[in-house]
């Protein structure tokens, strides 16, 4: 085609070299699912959504919304593009609907047929779906009922949209103590797999750590490796979020009230938060490269749901301990109740932080 | 921020801040010091030395250290004074006021060698010595301890014209007596007989070159052996009277005659006979005490030789106040044995001593030794002052001090 | 045929790669779906973050109400000759404005190994002395106890700093030596910062200098290294009055300006040569520094200028001030940190005698300084065994004062040394300072060796 460009009357040629360069971008720009633009803002799968976080309650409240907000739009955005004959990407959006945990029976039993059609309408390789989801039943007992959101600590999801799991998928839930003065509060769990490979976890959604009133909320967070956390300045003041943790490293710079910051965290390990400006201001990241974790409340309680049976080892990483803790345990068909670990208190915080830097700063300077 | 403007803004500020009752201190009065070029800079000005001080409230003026000839050269005056009961004369050099000490510094001569029985005799010839700290440091004083360097062999004595080189190249110091050497305006000279008398004084070194961090400077040698020092280096004082009355406001103020130098217990003297002391002097007001009605009671001797003085002396105006000038008997001055012109300016508690030919002069109570006038004025009529003086004593006891 | 020729066709290709290229990079999925997939797993647990409900009682937090921080300082020090700068042939008076007494630092309060001038009158020119002369010895620098106090409801916080300093020398109510034993209450002072949206803090009490950037590493867990400046003695004292801090950020420019300054009773002199506990004038001392901060992500540039002026605080005559500038730049840079400050100071010729933290001496003489300083220091974090952290450094620096009619003295020095942190507490110093001195002193065998053990809790 292209060789046969140089002899044509000048006009035809131009014509020619855009049907040319046409049919090189037409694969690619019919082989991607194109990213939906927003549509007045509801149709799309971008999140986070730009609700205020003022308080713990705020954000668990945000997460209830943000995932029946994404329940939707996989459902729909799936339709229109298999009314639009895009075949390939209504299976793929109604394959992700499917491997959300927690999906609704009656969801699936209308988009699971209409899935696969798409997919072999599509061609490609259907990717792995969860089995069928079974009758509704009395759900593994996972940890004990949660306390109430108001006291600040939410370590699971609130019990109505606590999934039915899977047979093969069970909960271990116990009790982590220790912590020193602090307490145990906030410590993050995970299991890794003993007896095979542990699989690697999606990137968690949603996730925002917010500056308000000089200090950093939620204080620990938890996420899975590849999970962009949004750092949000609800103050009315300029922060400037920074960390010095390798590899994990990075540095938001100034920004004022209102701003954002989004950060994606690759490399597994605790991340320390820091403000340039604020030397009392202190955080943590914690970045697991298992999907099978949790955070554990004030009194110590936690609950890693989704786990298949099997052996595992389960480690506890807390702000006020200098080593992570580890225990190995056997998960059976039942899951796990009352597993205890305990964490060290043995780590002070630091009598001075540092600025991005790295020179420590005295606290009662102020600067 | 202009002298005087921070003392006014915190007046302003108590005055705001506070109200009524808020007073601004009166600044604290500086130590300060004057010497011979303080001196030759104040001839002709109004600008007195040391005013404000206990023994010069009104200060003095530059003309009783210094003068100007009709062609302009400055000379440095020499002072009468009685010491130990006999006359002297002494050279104004440097004045204190306010200085509770003064402190001997390291003078350098170069010797080629060290001989401890002789020390000056290897002295390298040409080389003046070198000083070490000069007239703007607050801790400059005439009074030298001389330290004998030996200049390597193969180093040139002519690099050391500073104390830190002499130092810097580790030349070994033999310590020696301590010296007087006032540095003095080049070319200044002094007066070499006494007024008065006319008699001439000890041979006093003008216009010698010296090394200062480099620079050329010149000094008055007064000799060695002319004062002590202790471990810490400050140096002796010894008291010198100056005769005071009470003026209007209340205030002792000097009447004007020569001072009387004191020994501070300790009447020394060097290998030549020179005084070892009275050369550091820390001024004392003695009052001269009057009677019921305000009337002096001391009189001052003048002999019948010199009417032009008595009759000044004497003048209503212009004449001393807080003493009288009596007559003198012409046959009590004409005694055997009597130098009436020893006496001249002598104060004593009786005068009518003066006219008595039997009384005079041994009877007369005399205020021209330092026990003399301890013994004879309460002690509250002696007052410590603030002002020490550099004077070395040029004549003692009617003769000249040599020079060694 | 006929031959096309290639100098169409080439270029036509070459853009038909080069517009698909990016397209190609962007649309990685595309590709994806050919190749074996990597399987993520979503998890079943989303935990939303943990934040304690009441911080006060989170000790662990910095924003605790009561904290009690602290370190100990634990030295072996070697001073050369007999640990002053004195030399034995100079007999020059008062000895310590012959000389630069302060040179002989063996800690990072600046205490020399010895001050003893075999006797000889000095005029109150002198640093505390940590008395142990020549002889090689260990030496408790500083035991240091901070205690901060944040209201948990108002913008308040207050802040003590106690310091035991303990030494072999004599009384430390009389001690012109400065070799005695002490308790130093180093900073007392509160703080509020009136408005939440604006960096603002006013301080009232006993604090920190604000001239220049020496006094932020004033201790010696902070400190790089392990001894001050030459011209820390002139920036980094203590003293006691009223401060100001306000700071504009400037996020456009990454930047920052801000604005520190102070009336307080002695200025930034050290307690050695001028007493912060009392105004001996009845004036205070203004000081100031205007400080510019550009804070990239990789990259901090700091700079200021600061001020001083007002009476000497070491004598009572207001008129006789002191004033002073100076210009500060510090630089990091991918784990280089550069340093640097200049000084100019004077001083008016004061009255009365002269009264330092030391004692009374006779005379405040007038007294002029230039001084500067250039470190550089490289750190790389160290993961073997306890060890954290590496620290390389060295230091140059000058100083050029004059007392008046004395002898200018001009000494140099250079330090060098390598800082060890190991765990999270204890830091580990080696330091060699190679004082020479270029003119006006007398030249003496005056260098040190010194090492600082510091333990912080």
């Amino acid at each position: 085609m292209v060789t046969s460009i140089a002899m044509r009357p000048r006009r035809g040629r131009a014509v020619l070299v855009a049907a040319a360069l046409g049919m090189l971008w037409a694969p690619a720009a019919f082989a991607a699912p194109a990213k939906d633009a927003r549509t007045g803002g509801w149709l799309g799968e971008d999140l986070p959504l730009p609700l205020p976080v003022r308080s713990p309650q705020d954000l668990a409240v945000k997460a209830v919304i943000e995932r029946q907000y994404l329940l939707f739009n996989l459902l729909a955005s799936g339709k229109i593009a298999w009314d639009a004959g895009d075949y390939a990407t209504a299976a793929a959006k109604w394959e992700t609907l499917l491997r959300l945990p927690g999906v609704d029976a009656e969801i699936d039993r209308h988009i699971r047929p209409l899935a696969a059609e798409a997919r072999a309408k599509a061609g490609g390789t259907a990717a792995m779906l969860p089995p069928v989801p079974s009758a509704p039943a009395a759900s593994v007992v996972t940890s004990p009922p949660t306390a109430p959101v108001s006291s600040g600590a939410v370590g699971t999801m609130p019990s109505v949209l606590a999934s039915a799991t899977a047979a093969d998928r069970v909960t271990i839930s116990g009790t982590v103590s220790g912590g020193g003065a602090a307490g145990p509060g906030g410590a993050v769990l995970w299991l890794r797999r003993t007896d095979g490979r542990t699989p690697r976890p999606a990137p968690a959604r949603g996730k925002i750590v917010s500056q308000r009133g000089k200090t950093f909320i939620p204080r620990v967070l938890a996420v899975t490796v590849g999970t962009k956390v949004d750092f949000r300045n609800d103050d009315e003041i300029f922060h400037n979020v920074f960390s010095l943790s390798r590899p994990n490293d990075f540095d938001t710079g100034l920004y004022k009230a209102g701003g954002s910051y989004t950060q994606t965290f690759k490399q597994p390990g605790p991340i320390q938060l820091l403000c340039n400006i604020h030397s009392s201001m202190i955080g943590y990241v914690y970045v697991v490269d298992t999907p099978y974790y949790a955070q554990a409340d004030a009194g110590g309680a936690f609950s890693i749901k989704g786990v298949p049976t099997g052996e595992y080892e389960l480690g506890a990483w807390h702000e006020a301990a200098s080593k992570i803790a580890k225990q190995t345990l056997t998960v059976g068909p039942g899951g796990l109740r009352g597993v205890s670990i305990q964490i060290a208190g043995d780590k002070k915080a630091p009598a001075f932080v540092p600025d991005k830097s790295g020179r420590p700063r005295q606290p009662q300077l102020g600067y | 921020m202009k002298p005087g403007t921070a003392r006014t803004a915190v007046a302003a500020a108590c005055a705001v801040a506070l109200g009524a009752g808020c007073t601004d201190e009166t600044a604290p009065e500086r130590a300060r010091f004057w010497t011979l070029f303080d001196f030759t800079a104040a001839l002709g000005t109004s600008e007195p030395i040391a005013r404000g001080t206990t023994t010069f409230p009104d200060g003095v003026l530059a003309e009783e250290f210094v003068s100007r000839s009709p062609e302009g050269n400055v000379t440095a005056n020499v002072a009468t004074a009685f010491s130990e009961g006999g006359t002297a004369a002494y050279l104004t050099t440097e004045i204190w006021s306010r200085y509770d000490a003064v402190w001997v510094q390291p003078m350098y001569i170069l010797v080629g060698a060290w001989d401890e029985k002789s020390p000056g005799a290897n002295r390298v010839p040409g080389a003046d010595p070198i000083f070490s700290v000069g007239r703007e440091s607050s801790f400059y004083s005439p009074y030298w301890q001389v330290f004998y360097a030996v200049v390597p062999e193969g180093k040139d004595p002519a690099r050391y014209t500073s104390a830190h080189r002499i130092l810097d190249d580790g030349l070994a110091l033999h310590p020696g007596p301590g010296r007087i050497c006032a540095l003095q305006p080049h070319e200044m000279e002094i007066r070499r007989e006494r007024p008065f008398f006319g008699d001439k004084i000890g041979n006093v070194k003008v216009d010698a070159r010296a090394w200062l961090d480099g620079e050329v400077v010149w000094y008055m040698d007064f000799g060695s052996d002319r004062f002590r020092f202790d471990a810490s280096g400050v140096v002796a004082e010894s008291p010198l009277y100056v005769f005071a009355r009470r003026d209007e406001r209340g205030r002792r103020v000097p009447i004007g005659l020569p001072t009387v130098g004191g020994t501070g217990g300790r009447v020394d003297f060097g290998a030549l006979g020179q005084p070892a002391f009275g050369s550091l002097w820390r001024a004392h007001t003695a009052l001269l005490p009057t009677a019921s009605d305000g009337t002096p009671v001391a009189g001052v001797f003048v002999p019948n030789s010199l009417p032009e003085l008595r009759k000044a002396l004497s003048d209503e105006n212009t004449g001393l106040k807080g003493v009288r000038v009596p007559p003198v008997s012409a046959a009590a001055e004409a005694k055997p044995g009597v130098q009436p012109l020893d006496y001249l300016l002598r104060v004593a508690l009786n005068p009518a001593c003066f006219e008595d030919v039997a009384a005079f002069p041994d009877a007369c109570r005399w205020l021209d030794s330092e026990e003399a006038i301890r013994t004879n004025l309460s002690h509250t009529a002696i007052v410590r002052g603030d002002v020490t003086l550099a004077c070395a004593f040029v004549t003692y006891g009617g003769r000249p001090v040599p020079n060694p | 045929m006929r031959r096309r020729p290639p100098v169409i066709v080439i270029p036509v290709v070459g853009v038909a790669i080069v517009l698909a290229l990016p397209v190609w990079v962007a649309a990685p999925t595309a590709w994806a779906q050919a190749l074996p997939e990597i399987v993520e797993e979503e998890s079943a647990n989303e935990p939303v973050g943990y934040t304690p409900a009441d911080t006060a009682a989170a000790t662990a937090s910095p924003a605790s109400t009561l904290v009690l921080t602290g370190y100990v300082d634990v030295g072996f020090v070697n001073a050369q000759g007999d640990g002053t700068s004195f030399a034995p042939g100079d007999t020059r008076l008062p000895a310590d404005y012959g000389v630069d007494p302060f040179a002989t630092a063996v800690n990072s309060r600046g205490d020399a190994a010895s001050t003893a001038s075999g006797g000889r009158f000095v005029n109150g020119f002198l640093p505390y002395s940590a008395g142990v002369g020549g002889r090689p010895s260990f030496l408790i620098n500083t035991i240091n106890v901070d205690v901060r106090f944040t209201a948990p409801t108002a913008p308040v916080m207050v802040f003590t700093r106690l310091q035991l300093v303990p030494r072999a020398g004599g009384d430390a109510g009389n001690d012109l030596d400065g070799d005695g034993t002490r308790v130093v209450a180093e900073q007392a002072f509160g703080r509020i910062t009136p408005f939440e949206s604006t960096e603002l803090a006013l301080a009232v009490g006993k604090f920190d200098s604000v001239f220049g950037i020496e006094y932020l590493e004033n201790q010696a867990n902070l400190r790089t290294g392990i001894t001050p400046s030459l011209i820390a003695r002139y920036t980094t004292g203590q003293s006691i009055g009223a401060k100001l801090f306000y700071r504009l950020q400037i996020a456009p420019l990454w930047s920052a300006l801000s604005l520190n300054a102070a009336a307080t009773t002695s200025g930034t002199m050290v307690t050695s040569l001028q007493t912060p506990h009392a105004s001996l004038t009845g004036v205070p001392v203004g000081s100031a520094r205007l400080g510019y901060e550009l804070n990239l992500p990789r990259v901090q540039v700091k700079a200021g200028a600061s001020g001083l002026v007002g009476p000497r605080n070491d004598q009572a005559d207001a008129d006789s001030l002191q004033r002073a500038w100076g210009v500060d730049v510090r630089v990091h840079w991918f784990g280089l940190a550069f340093s640097g400050e200049y000084l100019v100071l004077d001083q008016d010729r004061g009255a009365g005698p002269k009264r330092t933290g030391l004692g009374q001496f006779p005379l405040p003489s007038a007294f002029h300084v230039e001084g500067f300083y250039a470190q550089l220091a490289y750190g790389r974090d160290v993961t073997l065994g306890p060890l954290r952290r590496a620290t390389v450094y060295a230091r140059g620096e000058q100083r050029h004062a004059r007392f008046e009619g004395f002898t200018p003295v001009k000494v140099r020095r250079l330090t060098a040394g390598l800082r060890l942190d190991l765990w999270d507490s204890l830091a580990l110093k080696g330091e060699v300072l190679m004082n020479r001195e270029v003119e006006g002193a007398p030249t003496v065998e005056n260098d040190v060796y010194a090492t600082s053990v510091v333990w912080t809790w």
